[in-house]
């Protein structure tokens, strides 16, 4: 059901009992998209509240630097107000978009912070933390799709799991991790590739999903909302 | 069409282009590959999405509220971002005097200079039409192309924006400075590429003559680009005039130390 583009939730509610009007958070990703495209800020601050906490850990986990993952995120949210149109469904899904742009950014951000890659070992890029505890209004769902994940990182053989983990949350080119690897350029490019068909494999349910990130039967959520309009 | 073997070497590629880990000439080579290449367009996708669970595997956390903050301000500001980069060469740099630059250019500055109005910007999005039509089947860098001078349209679209035509010596019109609120977009069309080891650089002039540095960019062809959100620091009203340099190493210097290639008065 598509909404008239430009609705708030502030609106004044619909007269017409029949046709009830779903709030934001009722919507999926792609309408709140086309909300977006169409200007609507609220339906911005919807997919925000939806994703802003899984962009954030992902930001400052590849920068280490709180001021610099706000940042990014920041840069995240108003691409995606100024650019919601490139978005293409037939590609994947809004979330991968999203977490590829932010992981992007990051890189990007990383790459330019030289000393803070300097700062870190390979070892704090390498570790597969234990999840925190869990909030009590934080979806089980999102607590084992991350469990499984890890666990799928962890099961790789070390030298891919190390190539794949320098290169996502390190930041660091093939060349780099040559480098810090001590291993031939070639043999990196194969770990990677090997590393990344095993955990494909490993995550084949998951990444099936709708949008590859929500659970099944909750379209309207891939982190359980927070303060979400 | 590509052997098994042969095609194996873009396959190791695909991830380090997903994965943001590819040195430039791989980079190149597979971007080009990957224009006519639908497999390696389908692994792509599929490595994004694994690497998407990926990046769920990190611990979410509350960004604190001022994020929500700014990203509203952006909204109201006219959707701008700040770039970092440009936002740390501007802040880390101080003010020059203008003159100084302008003796080392050779040529006299044209002084009276007309906004640009409709006429340019109907040039502008038949150029970015132009562009839509010819380059759609490309990717990544056609697309940032693409969305350069898309941002750049609407900007100058825009009823509150001034904009500022940038002369070279001899008359013409090489960049037009779209201005608006706090930052400014640069249009450029006839400014030669750059050398590799220089970067040119947007300077803003006050009305006391000092000149400070909004932004550095590249020019890679010669063509119509954009360089958007570049911030102006301080009061944009207090603006007289911008000018563009060719500096040395890939930063804005303190001061403009290289030739002033084009100027223009608000």
């Amino acid at each position: 059901m598509a909404l008239p583009r430009g609705a708030s939730a502030g609106s004044e509610p619909s007269t017409d009992r029949s046709v009830p009007v779903p709030s934001y958070a009722e919507h999926d990703d792609r309408t709140l998209v086309d909300l977006v495209c169409g200007r609507d800020a609220t339906a911005l601050e919807a997919l925000y509240g939806r994703y802003g906490r899984a962009c954030y850990g992902l930001a400052r986990r590849i920068l280490t630097d709180e001021q610099l993952a706000q940042d990014v995120v920041q840069e995240v949210f108003l691409t995606v107000w100024r650019d919601a149109s490139r978005f293409d469904a037939s590609r994947g899904g809004f979330s991968t978009w999203l977490l590829t742009m932010t992981h992007h950014k990051a890189v990007d951000s990383v790459r330019r912070e030289e000393n803070l890659r300097k700062r870190r070992t390979s070892a704090d890029v390498l570790e597969v933390r234990e999840s925190e505890a869990p909030k009590v209004d934080e979806a089980v769902w999102s607590l084992l799709r991350r469990e499984r994940v890890r666990q799928a990182l962890k099961e790789l053989p070390g030298p891919q799991r190390e190539a794949l983990s320098l290169a996502y949350f390190g930041g660091y080119t093939q060349r780099e991790i040559a480098g810090l690897t001590a291993a031939p350029l070639g043999t990196v490019k194969t770990r990677m590739l090997a590393g990344m068909r095993r955990m494909k494999d490993s995550l084949d349910g998951l990444s099936n999903a709708a949008g590859g990130l929500e659970p099944p039967g909750d379209r309207s959520s891939a982190e359980r909302p927070r303060g979400t309009p | 069409m590509t052997a098994p073997q042969d095609h194996l070497r873009f396959e190791e590629l695909a991830v380090g282009h997903a994965v943001c880990a590819l040195e430039p000439d791989d980079e190149q080579v597979f971007v080009q590959h990957l224009a006519t290449c639908a497999a390696c367009e389908r692994e792509v996708q599929e490595h994004l999405q694994t690497l998407s669970l990926l990046g769920l595997s990190a611990d979410p956390a509350d960004p604190p509220p001022s994020v929500l903050e700014g990203i509203r301000a952006g909204i109201a500001a006219g959707n701008r971002t700040t770039p970092p980069a440009a936002r740390r060469a501007a802040r880390s740099q101080g003010v020059a005097s203008l003159d100084d630059a302008r003796r080392r250019r050779s040529r006299r500055t044209t002084r009276a200079l007309q906004l640009v109005g409709a006429a340019a910007a109907a040039a502008l999005v038949l150029s970015l039409g132009a562009w839509n039509l010819a380059l759609r089947s490309e990717r990544d860098a056609s697309r940032q192309y693409g969305d350069r001078l898309a941002a750049a349209v609407r900007d100058l679209a825009r009823p509150d924006s001034t904009t500022v035509r940038l002369t070279a010596d001899d008359g013409s019109v090489v960049a037009v400075a779209v201005v608006q609120d706090s930052g400014v977009s640069l249009l450029v069309d006839g400014l030669e590429p750059n050398d590799r080891g220089t970067t040119y650089v947007l300077w803003a002039q006050d009305r006391a003559g000092g000149v400070r540095p909004v932004g550095a960019f590249d020019v890679e062809q010669q063509q119509v680009d954009a360089v958007d959100d570049l911030p102006v620091e301080g009061d944009v009203d207090a603006v007289t005039a911008y000018l563009v340099s060719n500096e040395p190493g890939d930063e804005a210097p303190p001061a403009p130390a290289g030739p002033v290639v084009a100027s223009g008065e608000v």
